[in-house]
């Protein structure tokens, strides 16, 4: 891992286009602001963690599973 | 007739007609890295259940619902980069879809209400949209 000293308003550059600026340090927290391309997704750690493990989660249904989410879908739909 | 089997006939329909509707992420979901082509199919007729299904991997296949069945309630805010992003002119024109993670039992199925699909039909260009700060749910269940 990279490690460096950064003051606020400095900045990292990753590759050539992804900026990360300190913009605060206030007690044990740091503000950073990040510049990237839109092909570039920026979330915290944890979100994204939690969303990949919820996509193959999803991605992973059985079809049995399915099967029956569609026959409550459309029993549903008749009720509504 | 199953409805993988419905599901697979429908693309092989839209295939022969040329009219696949085949949608484009501009940013691969998370957990699938270089996946961003999928074709989207109705399971149903109204619209509710579809099928996401990778172009670049068969196999990956996802299943999403149309919110409002549900999740009445639900108003995603699609941040201004996405719309940016998707190319969109008319942001009423998104269609919202709901990743659904099947359950053993319906009930147990859960739709993800933190990071809903937003596709735009004019230009098919699709993103799975993360509503930071929303605290909405990953696993909301559809009971």
């Amino acid at each position: 891992m990279l490690v460096l000293t950064r003051r606020p308003g400095e900045s990292v550059m990753v590759g050539d286009d992804v900026v990360i600026t300190v913009l605060e340090v206030r007690g044990d927290v740091v503000r950073l602001g990040i510049r990237a391309p839109r092909s570039v997704p920026v979330h915290r750690e944890e979100v994204f963690l939690e969303l990949r493990a919820a996509n193959q989660e999803a991605a992973s249904s059985s079809e049995d599973a399915v099967e029956a989410l569609s026959r409550l879908i459309g029993s549903e739909g008749e009720k509504g | 007739m199953s409805l993988e089997a419905s599901a697979q006939n429908a693309e092989a329909k839209a295939a022969a007609a040329g009219d696949l509707p085949t949608i484009e992420f501009v940013t691969p979901m998370p957990g699938f890295p270089g996946m961003t082509s999928f074709v989207l199919v109705r399971l149903d007729e109204v619209g509710l259940l579809n099928s996401l299904r990778s172009v670049d991997d068969p196999e990956l296949r996802f299943i999403t619902i149309a919110p409002h069945q549900f999740f009445p309630q639900y108003e995603p805010e699609i941040d201004d980069e996405t719309i940016a992003a998707l190319g969109t002119k008319d942001p009423s024109q998104l269609l919202v879809l709901l990743i659904v993670t099947a359950g053993d039992t319906p009930r147990d199925s859960t739709a993800n209400l933190m990071a809903p699909i937003v596709v735009d039909p004019m230009t098919m260009r699709a993103a799975q949209c993360v509503l930071t700060g929303s605290n909405l749910p990953v696993r909301a269940p559809l009971a």
